[in-house]
């Protein structure tokens, strides 16, 4: 797929740098990026879906502050959910659970659910981008989270319940423990960014 | 802790952009960012968040067994005051209120405040020093801010590779000084300002 | 135009009802989370199925008293998080002040050591959530 093909949607990470905030510390291991990815991906799609709504039926003054209430609403219920699933989970993604209410990607779905038009011009409907976005943040959020504890720490946390998640022990010693920091999430996240450019500049270029 | 050590720490070992990547902005999007009217919009704004936080937290939640529904209160209480106020910067008549609260306006529905509120109240700090610390942690966020666009006027003039201009040489720029930010680390801080 | 004040009210009534009713179902939900914390926390204090773990109520955080064989202290669990690892620890002080016990409840790395003090040692922040887990205990020491 590349960027000229009717309904590709780009990659809100890597090609809009949504939500880059708090991903880039968040994510330090597979688990807390599919954790956190997948939080992300919750608020988006409830936003995105009760915003047209909230346009509807609110008034222009009390449509932010009831947005916003909704969105811390949906980030405690989140964070209660995982304290219950996994504490230590949890304890790692202490201060970017909360965060959820104000991420990225929710104020952007939030800024598009005030477009007047539920439908944009070629008639596909705006709650399938915001599905397919939130779906891109949850798999990026992933990705840089498994990159950043394989290659920096050389295991891989499973996001699984209890005490404890599982973790495997790929390599003996964390071959470049740098890359866990949140220094190492800029540095590879630039890169990221660099290479989908390249990628999607190649795709082009092959298309025409 | 001292409050030199609470500053230190806020300000460079706990660093609200570079350590906890809060408030990271797609490029062209910042704006008026390297002024000193942006510093004291920061530090405000983050002062004033860091203070209502913690006072809904000790006064209000934390007798009631409610601590964590710190950021749900903020959102619906702190927030709308927050914009109140910078809404009556705005529309004062001096220049540079006006432009502080126009900045104000713009980093309020944010990670940036929210985090620098959470750093703060869960730090166990008392209000004054609660109140230092957010002031410090949107100065020390300034300041990185203002460094990386000075290194975003540099690196516009560099001949990169197409793929690398813009966004990922400013995230990789970021990074590097993140590192030399991790230096400044408790021990350190500790070493200063005991 | 007293039409149009009696519409705001009632828009500003409902709003109000909504937020009052969505901190509600958030205050049911805290209620609910911070129960089953402390019935976790109190079984990772427990060091025998003797120990006698009873919450004491602060301000500043949750503490137990916990009796057990070797006398009685105050215990606090806490987290600790840094960039490569993060750990949920149980600590039981003595009513002086002095750490009688540590240990690890839970952790996301396999690269922390086992002995519960190096894995203090290694975690960045985790002393500083110690010193601030032994001022709750002090606190409910006093409260006492």
């Amino acid at each position: 797929m590349n960027e000229n093909q009717e309904g590709f949607i780009p990659n809100p990470v890597l090609s809009g740098l949504v939500g880059i905030c708090p991903l880039i510390a968040a994510s330090k291991s597979l688990a807390e990026g599919i954790v956190y990815g997948l939080g992300t991906a919750v608020c988006a799609l409830v936003l995105g879906a009760v915003s047209p709504v909230i346009r509807a039926k609110l008034p222009d003054r009390l449509r932010a502050p009831a947005t916003l209430g909704l969105s811390a609403f949906l980030a405690l219920s989140y964070g209660f959910a995982l304290k219950a699933y996994s504490p230590a989970i949890a304890a790692g993604l202490w201060l970017y659970i909360p965060l959820l209410a104000v991420s990225g990607l929710s104020l952007s779905v939030l800024r598009r659910g005030s477009a007047k038009n539920r439908f944009r011009a070629d008639g596909r409907s705006r709650q399938i981008d915001v599905a397919v976005e939130a779906l891109l943040f949850l798999v990026t959020a992933a990705i840089v989270g498994g990159i950043r504890e394989l290659v920096g720490l050389g295991t891989l946390c499973l996001p699984t319940g209890g005490s404890s998640p599982a973790v495997l022990t790929i390599a003996d010693f964390p071959p470049l423990k740098t890359l866990v920091s949140p220094a190492g999430g800029f540095i590879l996240l630039g890169f990221l960014v660099a290479g989908y450019r390249a990628i999607l500049k190649a795709s082009r270029r092959r298309s025409q | 802790m001292s409050y030199i050590g609470i500053i230190v720490t806020s300000a460079f070992a706990a660093n609200a952009l570079l350590t906890y990547g809060l408030g990271a902005v797609p490029d062209g999007e910042k704006g008026d960012s390297g002024s000193l009217v942006s510093a004291l919009a920061l530090a405000l704004v983050d002062c004033i968040a860091a203070g209502l936080l913690w006072v809904i937290h000790r006064l209000f939640l934390a007798p009631l067994g409610l601590e964590s529904l710190d950021i749900f209160f903020f959102a619906v209480l702190a927030v709308p005051i927050l914009k109140f106020i910078a809404r009556i910067a705005y529309s004062s008549r001096a220049a540079v209120l006006s432009r502080m609260g126009s900045r104000a306006e713009d980093l309020i529905v944010g990670s940036l405040v929210f985090g620098v509120a959470l750093l703060s109240s869960k730090g166990g700090y008392s209000f004054p020093e609660a109140l230092v610390a957010g002031a410090s942690s949107g100065l020390g966020y300034w300041l990185a801010e203002f460094l990386l666009e000075a290194l975003r006027e540099r690196l516009e003039l560099s001949d990169l590779p197409q793929a690398f201009k813009g966004a990922p040489a400013m995230l990789i720029s970021a990074g590097l000084m993140a590192l030399a930010f991790m230096g400044i680390d408790s021990a350190f801080v500790k070493g200063l300002a005991g | 135009m007293i039409e149009a004040t009696r519409d705001k009210m009632r828009e500003n009534l409902i709003a109000g009802a909504a937020v009052g009713l969505l901190a509600l179902a958030l205050a049911f939900f805290a209620l609910l989370e911070g129960s089953r914390s402390a019935a976790f926390e109190a079984a990772a204090l427990r060091s025998s199925p003797a120990s006698v773990v009873t919450e004491v109520n602060l301000p500043s955080g949750r503490a137990f008293k916990v009796a057990d064989a070797s006398g009685s202290g105050y215990g606090v669990v806490f987290s600790a998080a840094s960039e490569d690892a993060s750990a949920i620890f149980a600590a039981v002080f003595a009513p002086s002040g002095e750490l009688r016990k540590l240990k690890i409840v839970g952790s996301c790395s396999s690269r922390l050591p086992e002995s519960a003090n190096e894995a203090l040692d290694s975690i960045a922040g985790a002393h500083s959530a110690l010193e601030q887990a032994k001022g709750i205990a002090m606190a409910a020491a006093e409260a006492e």
